[in-house]
């Protein structure tokens, strides 16, 4: 057929490759993607409201909801930013147990991408390996905290309790399975001819529109931005880690997969580091409960941010001198990841869509606060 | 670039239009102007200052004062400083230049604040609720907002040619 013929196609939220909870309005013509229109909201809870009517203690657990996947990277901030207001700070030793959990959340998010980004491409075997990986590292997380998802772990001012006995050798017989495991993620798909051609040159963002767009995390890395908080704004000691802040040059979604992966490894050497920083203080308290003021200081404001597994997630905090906050304003790295989204499509193949949003990693939960 | 240049650069520029320009905390400065010399002030700090990149935008509620504060979050790649370029609204007639021609990024942040706040973005290029019904009936974030259920709705109060738009 020679003349156009449009047509608007909905996809998601029963779309396997929609992670659930949001929608796309396309205008198709054939297989090409016209224009694109992201539905958000399925999910949204009104966590500011929450968050602003609710001591700040109490907004700890609530902060570990705000995503699933990852929610040590959340409370923790939470926490952290709620010491800013309170004008409290964590023990050294709470610090490294900080750093610690991070990085192991940060593997484990970026273990479950991988599994749900290879399965939307169609490599099946690849959701198995990389949720086996998981599963391990979840198991750590669960020696620290009694729980495997929501671990309400964070405290203002330290953190609950402190790691349990033996659990350095445990978390070294996991790491080093790790290894072997990471290396078969890249013989499993960097090896694979059709995962090359499908994910090479799909979905190019270029430096110059990454910065514009304002993404963040590996998003932005993948564009050639070397832009990593814990590198340029380091926060918990982590300018005392050693560590690469990688980064690749063409911004398509090869590199954006790659890129996780190869953060994987330096978080592996965070993680040793961290475990060592930690080992210097056997015998203190890993919680600074004594000096926390009932009230925090009047009109006091606090922005902090962290760099998540998906980006930059952060905690904007204002006291009134209440033991409630006034207002409580939440970064969340996917909602602005997610922005780009309809632009890097535009254009493309329909069969290309799952091959860019994977890449992007979706978490609905901080999408829709 | 440190917040104490920050601050003295956008000072010696602007002059009596800062309303005021302060470090909150580390590495972040809320820099306060009016209204209608935002613009000017995201412009200069844009180009001259080279923050280039949009971080967040925040919108507070102060029925006390009658106003709603907006603070836009920007950054530079070289940098941990983050500034927050702080003006008014008028709570009852709040209608504001959009930021997005400076700063792309702030596209869906703006659209969050009109969702929540109700905060009119002049220029924006799309300016709809991102996570409410697009017929819901006020603003939550709000302080005299009140939750009221939702009616229940049946498919013909649907607008039928909703899904036939072009968008």
């Amino acid at each position: 057929m020679s003349e156009k013929t449009e047509m608007n196609l909905f996809m998601g939220p029963q779309h396997p490759s929609m992670h659930g909870l949001w929608a796309m309005r396309l205008t198709i013509d054939g297989e090409t993607v016209l224009d694109a229109d992201a539905q958000l909201g399925y999910l949204h809870r009104g966590y500011e409201k929450l968050l602003q009517n609710r001591q700040y203690h109490q907004g700890i657990p609530i902060a570990d909801r705000l995503c699933y996947v990852e929610s040590m990277n959340y409370s923790m901030p939470y926490a952290w930013a709620a010491e800013g207001v309170f004008g409290v700070e964590a023990p050294e030793k709470a610090n490294a147990i900080r750093i610690l959990t991070h990085e192991i959340q940060r593997l484990a998010s970026h273990s479950l991408w991988l599994a749900a980004m290879a399965a939307d491409l169609g490599q099946l075997t690849m959701l198995i390996y990389p949720m086996n990986a998981r599963e391990y590292l979840i198991k750590l997380l669960e020696l620290i905290t009694g729980a495997r998802m929501t671990y309400n772990y964070a405290r203002i001012g330290g953190v609950s309790q402190d790691l349990p006995p033996g659990f350095g050798s445990a978390l070294e017989r996991t790491l080093e399975d790790f290894q072997l495991k990471h290396g078969e993620f890249l013989d499993m798909l960097d090896e694979s001819q059709v995962w090359r051609m499908r994910t090479e040159g799909v979905g190019i963002m270029t430096k110059e529109q990454a910065i514009e767009w304002g993404v963040t995390g590996p998003v932005l890395r993948a564009s050639g931005v070397a832009y990593d908080i814990r590198k340029i704004d380091p926060y918990w000691g982590y300018e005392r880690m050693k560590f690469k802040v990688i980064t690749r040059n063409t911004g398509d979604s090869y590199a954006r997969y790659r890129l996780r992966l190869d953060e994987m490894q330096e978080s592996i050497k965070i993680i040793y580091q961290a475990l060592d920083w930690y080992n210097e203080f056997r015998d203190s308290d890993p919680v600074n409960i004594e000096k926390l003021p009932r009230r925090p200081e009047k009109g006091k404001r606090v922005y902090r941010r962290i760099e998540a597994g998906r980006g930059e997630a952060g905690f904007y905090l204002e006291s009134d001198g209440t033991p409630q906050p006034r207002r409580v304003r939440i970064q969340s790295p996917t909602f602005q990841n997610l922005y780009v989204l309809p632009k890097l499509i535009k254009n493309q193949k329909l069969a290309d869509i799952p091959a860019i949003m994977g890449t992007i990693d979706i978490c609905v939960g901080d999408l829709d606060r | 670039m440190e917040p104490d240049e920050f601050i003295d650069k956008v000072k010696g520029h602007f002059g009596e239009k800062i309303l005021s320009a302060e470090l909150i905390s580390a590495n972040r400065v809320h820099v306060e102007v009016d209204q209608e010399n935002l613009v000017e002030l995201a412009s200069y700090v844009k180009h001259e200052l080279g923050f280039n990149y949009p971080d967040m935008l925040i919108g507070t509620d102060r029925p006390d004062e009658g106003i709603i504060e907006l603070i836009y979050y920007v950054g530079r790649m070289d940098a941990p400083l983050l500034v927050g370029l702080t003006t008014k609204v008028n709570r009852d007639n709040p209608v504001i230049t959009s930021m997005t021609r400076m700063w792309n990024g702030f596209e869906w942040f703006e659209r969050e604040t009109f969702d929540l706040l109700g905060v009119l973005f002049e220029g924006h290029p799309d300016l709809r609720r991102i996570y409410l019904p697009e017929d819901w009936d006020g603003y939550p974030l709000r302080e005299d907002y009140i939750y009221k259920r939702p009616r229940f709705r049946k498919p013909e109060d649907f607008d039928p040619d909703y899904y036939q738009k072009k968008f």
